[in-house]
């Protein structure tokens, strides 16, 4: 879309123009220095930077310690450490405006029920739950957009309890929700958890020994799925097309020992110079108050290798009858190429990613809107799902390679309502075979997950025709509709 | 060695949230003694129309496969009682490895029967058509004195008895009385499920039979609170 049309649009709010501009102004620019051989991969597809634009000057994803706000109120702001709920929640609104990320709005809003719950001691239940209504509802109007993402759990707190409560009567894309399910959690919370997650599409449900394992306690999930530090982030995500690098090899073997170190190192060369123009050129992490109050540090900063298009990748290399998802020697062909990305990704140090000794963290990407041939991270394409046992138990094998996120979505039939305890069986079962991060929702429902993200059905259509909406990520939505057919995903009965 | 026994099954389902507590792995027998006229899955009636042998140990490997997934696994059809053999010598195993299991049956089959598997089932499902013999005969083709007695015997291991409420056959007061006061003389505490007669699956010309209306399966719940049953719901 050119500057004037964007200006001209009829079905981009006032918002979503400014934000579209600014990202206009920012391409103009020709900051990074980008070799012939990566950008040939850009531009056929092989490379993609999810359009984080020409010069980056923001981290893609900023994860920002909201105790360190809560104890020590922030001087740039003119903010007291708060005294009462209402206080806390008026700050914290405050803040989620000058939180930035890739999408201009705050990926990570916090673990909001440890936040809340030290607030609740004073207060009764419906004082709590109207006020936490409030506060919810005023994130779902004015953060546009469905990437930003709240964190509850895993102790079920007074304050989890009511978030649950005011996000099933709510129904709102926005926050996206996890709910951390550790081994000691309550099953009242996980049913309570699940129940909602029938009617209003959320929360999802991480894996807390899987992220502690790897991050220690102060972790969050934020934007789709992402494991990150509380405190840091990530500079950038670029992703891999695995189906499109797999299609230039003659076969497996010229594929993992030829193209795929090719594809890593490119990739790689990428995403080292925008990390490098992010933290020496662009001046963030020297100007902005999140830093300076330390609610964010460099140290605790880390970037995202992403990965896509992997099913098709496998395919490519097997038999009709072997498909990735069906066929053991192809599932085994998946775990191969990963174990090779994998270590080939750890080959590589750059010492601006402080948060994770210089390595780059593996991320299965959810897809984008516009991609019709290759399906998200390592996920089965839709349409091929097999029976749900052996669906989860195969994704399991996957989840292992991705500690900056991956996840899988299940659609139920409604009548699951009636046995919540069935999805807890589910659940516990999937989280036992080793699933880091998974998704339930009911097939009547308006809120759905695309991909990583919540998207009313209603609003899609409103959008399909040629009306605006408040959110930037419906248009996605209805993209990843026509595209990667996720109102097709198979239901669970 | 002991040979181990071989069943006829129509299919089985990794993950079930309707047949008994929790998820549920549901193993569908091939057969069935009975000859319902709301019956969802007509090709399990006949032994010899559908279905695969499939032996205790493969039985056993396709639920260790789920094991961690499911609160138990049920035997449903068909009639699993007609297969109580092999149901025995799985049910044994499963017991060991700590698998609940729960059978899905119309409770035709003589008393010893169910008295040999209770050692190995945790709980019956049951189907109970009518009290009224000759409804019961209209709706199954057969006499439901042994269905009865064995409600009787049994109800201390009924983990629910289901009445699917069939326009034109068991739907009038009377008779729905009969069925719920049967029950509450049993015991007021056991579960009951009133399920509405719905068309799919279900051969002609049966399938032409309407859905009861709301109003009339909320007064038949209400019918049954006033017999005394404590936990009596519709669906």
């Amino acid at each position: 879309m050119s500057s004037k049309s964007i200006i001209k649009s009829k079905f981009l709010t006032y918002e979503q123009k400014v934000i579209a501009l600014a990202r206009e102004a920012e391409n103009s620019l020709n900051v990074l220095n980008i070799s012939e051989e990566v950008q040939n991969f850009r531009n056929e597809g092989i490379i993609c930077d999810l359009f984080e634009g020409n010069a980056p000057y923001r981290p893609r994803y900023i994860v920002p310690d909201y105790n360190v706000f809560v104890k020590n109120g922030s001087s740039f702001l003119g903010l007291n450490p708060p005294e009462d709920l209402d206080e806390l929640l008026n700050d914290l609104l405050i803040l989620y405006k000058h939180v930035p990320s890739i999408t201009s709005f705050p990926v990570f809003i916090g673990r909001l029920d440890e936040l809340i719950d030290p607030y609740l001691e004073n207060v009764d239940d419906q004082y709590a739950y109207r006020a936490i209504k409030r506060f919810l509802l005023h994130i779902d109007r004015t953060i546009s957009d469905s990437f930003c993402h709240a964190n509850i759990g895993p102790k079920y707190l007074r304050a989890t309890k009511i978030i649950l409560e005011v996000e099933k009567e709510l129904q709102n894309t926005v926050p996206n929700l996890t709910i951390i399910i550790a081994e000691d959690s309550p099953k009242e919370m996980i049913v309570q958890a699940l129940d909602s997650a029938m009617v209003a599409s959320k929360p999802s449900f991480a894996h807390h020994e899987i992220f502690k394992g790897e991050f220690g306690p102060d972790y969050a999930i934020a934007s789709c799925y992402n494991g990150l530090y509380i405190g840091g982030g990530s500079y950038t995500l670029t992703r891999l097309n695995l189906h499109f690098l797999a299609k230039k090899a003659k076969d497996t073997s010229d594929f993992l020992t030829r193209w795929l170190p090719l594809g890593v190192d490119l990739m790689i060369e990428y995403m080292d110079e925008r990390v490098r123009f992010l933290v020496d050129e662009s001046n963030f992490l020297e100007s902005s108050f999140l830093v300076k109050e330390g609610l964010v540090d460099k140290n605790k900063f880390t970037a995202m290798f992403g990965m896509f298009g992997l099913a098709e990748a496998v395919n490519l290399f097997m038999s009709k009858d072997e498909r990735f998802g069906h066929d053991d020697s192809a599932d085994n062909l998946g775990e191969k190429i990963m174990d090779t990305l994998d270590s080939l990704v750890k080959q590589h140090s750059n010492p601006y990613l402080k948060g994770t000794n210089g390595k780059y963290l593996l991320h299965a990407q959810v897809g984008i809107d516009s991609d019709k041939e290759s399906s998200p991270g390592c996920r089965i394409p839709i349409g091929e799902e097999p029976d749900i046992l052996d669906h989860i138990q195969q994704a399991s094998r996957f989840h292992k390679y991705f500690p900056s996120g991956v996840g899988d979505i299940f659609q139920f039939e409604p009548t699951y309502r009636d046995n919540i305890d069935a999805l807890y069986d589910i659940l516990k079962g999937s989280f036992n075979d080793g699933m880091r991060y998974i998704s339930f929702y009911a097939s009547d429902s308006d809120v759905v997950r695309i991909s990583g993200y919540l998207v009313k059905k209603s609003e899609i259509e409103k959008l399909r025709k040629g009306q605006a909406v408040l959110k930037d990520t419906t248009e996605l939505g209805l993209g990843a509709a026509d595209n990667l057919k996720v109102m097709e995903r198979k239901i669970r009965k | 060695m002991v040979m181990k026994l071989e069943m006829k099954i129509n299919k089985i389902i990794n993950f079930s949230s309707v047949d008994g507590p929790g998820n549920r792995l549901v193993v569908f027998f091939q057969g069935c003694n009975l000859n319902c006229v709301y019956c969802h899955n007509p090709e399990t009636i006949d032994y010899n129309q559908e279905g695969e042998f499939i032996s205790v140990n493969q039985l056993f490997e396709r639920i260790k496969k789920a094991e961690k997934y499911i609160s138990g696994v049920t035997f449903s059809g068909g009639e699993c009682s007609l297969q109580s053999d092999a149901i025995f010598e799985i049910g044994e195993i499963l017991k060991k490895h700590g698998i609940k299991l729960m059978m899905d049956t119309n409770f035709t089959q003589p008393s010893i029967i169910y008295e040999k598997l209770s050692s190995c089932v945790d709980a019956f499902i049951v189907d109970m058509k009518a009290y009224n013999g000759n409804i019961h005969k209209a709706l199954t083709g057969s006499a439901n004195n042994q269905i009865l007695k064995n409600i009787q015997s049994f109800y201390d291991k009924i983990y629910e008895v289901r009445v699917v409420v069939v326009p034109g056959y068991n739907d009038d007061f009377e008779e729905i009385q009969k069925i719920l006061r049967f029950l509450y003389e049993i015991d007021e505490n056991i579960f009951v499920k009133l399920i509405k007669f719905r068309p799919y699956g279900v051969r002609k010309p049966y399938n032409d039979i309407q859905i009861p209306e709301d109003h009339l399966m909320e007064s038949f719940i209400s019918l049954g609170h006033e017999i005394g049953l404590k936990n009596i719901y519709y669906k």
